[in-house]
Parts: structure tokens; C-alpha cells; sequence
């Protein structure tokens, strides 16, 4: 039940990594400006948000304490990695752009979201494995 | 020094003069606004990586130090990049609001007007003089302008 519940929160919130920077709160690009830095930094957090719904999909289904541990230490890294490309690409930094007072803090919201779950999942499952071996 | 060839250094020598004085009135203006620059096509902004238009009044071009040459597509980028290592700014050209003319950086006047729309929003403007400048806003100088980043 612990694997279902992981899983289905954590493919939300990939879900909405994936969709904040193209359709919900869009980067500055799809707002009318030139591509930049910001543009790479979306299309990098869409590939990390499918990574985090794919662990999301296997920790749904998985039955086992490693299966949790494994795929919320994905998860955990690909959350760590939204919270960090940003900082890593670039985005526009003038308060009035965008991505600097849309994409990008609900980006920081999301990343900071899948870190807390997972790394949750993650020390869990260890207790999970002890009950297991018991 | 026989009397044709003073003859001929007498015509010379003014037309080298003139040559000289011909060059000192082309280049009077670029050396009182600082020389033109052109920006190379799909140059890409050293802050946000966007292409600087080379039309655009807000591009602004960096020479840093260690002979690096950056270019950005708006003021404020190129103020951004450079907020916390200023020292690294070695020669600075902007483009003045009021004629479009490139001009010294270091020396011209920065104005923070929200009416302004500039490629990266941060409606910053360069001007030569600090007259044309107040007609705008309140002028800050080149280390004043470090301050108008809102």
C-alpha cells in the first residue's frame, strides 16, 4: 500500500514537472520572447519530470522494501536534479520574465516536493526490509 | 636636395596634411562616443544565451580583463553578469537610447524607466549625456546603475 501511495503522489508530481514549463506556467519562449537559456532549461526539466513518472509508475507496482528503496533513490535523484538545473542551465533572472516569477519557483516548489517524498520512500523502506526479514 | 625635389615634397606635404585632417574629422565622433561595434551575427547573449540582435539599443558589449570579449542582449544582463566582479569589466560599450550611437560604459548614464521595454525586461537605458538621461528618469552613473537592478 506504502509503494502505492509513494508512487501515485511521485507520479504527480512528475507529471507536473513535465507540464509546468511548456503549458501550465510556460518559460519565456512560449510567451513571445526569442529561445534562451530558459527554453533549455524546460526541455531539460520536461526529460527529468517523464524520468521521475517512469520511477513513479514502478514503485506503483512494485511489492517489495528494495523496489521502494531503489526507485525512491531515482526519484530522490531526479528531484535533486530539478531543484539543480535551473542553477545549472540558466534562466532570465529580471524579475519581470516569465520564467523568473512563474516557471522557476514552482519548479523550486516541485523539486523540493519529490526530494521530501522520495528520500521518505527511501529511509522507509529500510524498516520496510527489517519487518520483511523478520 | 635638388629644386624639383623640394617641389615635390612642397606638394606633398600639404596633401598628407590634408589626408591627416580628412581622417581626424571621420573619426572625431567615434573618438568622442567611443568606437562603433559590430556585434557578429547569432552572437548569443553572455547572460541569458539569447541572440543578441545587433540593432537592438540595449546590446552592450564587455571587454573583461583577461581580453574576453562578451556581448548581451540588454543592459541589465550585462549589469547582472558583472554585479559581484566588476573589477573584471575592463572596457564597456553601450548604446546610447538617444541616437543609438555606441559609447563608453563606464562613462554614460543609466536610467531605470518601466516605460522602457528592453529584450529582457529590465528596462534599463544607456544615454551619453545626463541631460537627455533625466528627460527619462533619475540618471544613475556606471556604478550607481549596478543598483537599478529590480
Amino acid at each position: 500500500m506504502m509503494n502505492r501511495i509513494f508512487g501515485a503522489i511521485l507520479f504527480l508530481g512528475g507529471l507536473m514537472v513535465l507540464l509546468v514549463p511548456r503549458f501550465i506556467l510556460p518559460v519565456c519562449e512560449y510567451q513571445g520572447y526569442n529561445p534562451m537559456a530558459c527554453s533549455h532549461t524546460a526541455l531539460a526539466e520536461m526529460f527529468v519530470g517523464s524520468l521521475v513518472m517512469a520511477a513513479a509508475t514502478g514503485l506503483f507496482f512494485s511489492r517489495s522494501g528494495e523496489g521502494l528503496r531503489w526507485l525512491s533513490f531515482t526519484a530522490l535523484a531526479a528531484g535533486i536534479s530539478v531543484l539543480w538545473i535551473p542553477e545549472a542551465i540558466g534562466y532570465c533572472h529580471s524579475g519581470r520574465m516569465p520564467c523568473n516569477y512563474g516557471t522557476i519557483p514552482v519548479l523550486r516548489l516541485l523539486g523540493a516536493l519529490i526530494v521530501l517524498l522520495s528520500l521518505t520512500g527511501f529511509l522507509l523502506s529500510f524498516r520496510r526490509e527489517k519487518r520483511e526479514i523478520r | 636636395m635638388t629644386p624639383r625635389d623640394i617641389n615635390g615634397l612642397a606638394l606633398r606635404v600639404p596633401g598628407m596634411a590634408a589626408a591627416l585632417l580628412l581622417a581626424a574629422i571621420v573619426s572625431f565622433p567615434s573618438l568622442l562616443h567611443g568606437q562603433s561595434v559590430a556585434v557578429p551575427q547569432g552572437t548569443k547573449c553572455g547572460e541569458c544565451g539569447m541572440v543578441v540582435d545587433e540593432n537592438s539599443k540595449f546590446a552592450s558589449e564587455v571587454t573583461t580583463k583577461d581580453g574576453k570579449d562578451l556581448f548581451f542582449c540588454d543592459i541589465g544582463d550585462m549589469l547582472f553578469h558583472f554585479r559581484s566582479d566588476r573589477e573584471k569589466m575592463n572596457n564597456v560599450r553601450v548604446r546610447d537610447y538617444a541616437t543609438g550611437e555606441w559609447i563608453d560604459g563606464k562613462k554614460a548614464w543609466y536610467v531605470l524607466n518601466r516605460k522602457i521595454p528592453t529584450p529582457m525586461s529590465w528596462s534599463i537605458a544607456a544615454f551619453a549625456m545626463e541631460s537627455s538621461a533625466k528627460k527619462r528618469g533619475d540618471p544613475a552613473d556606471f556604478n550607481g546603475a549596478f543598483k537599478l537592478l529590480r
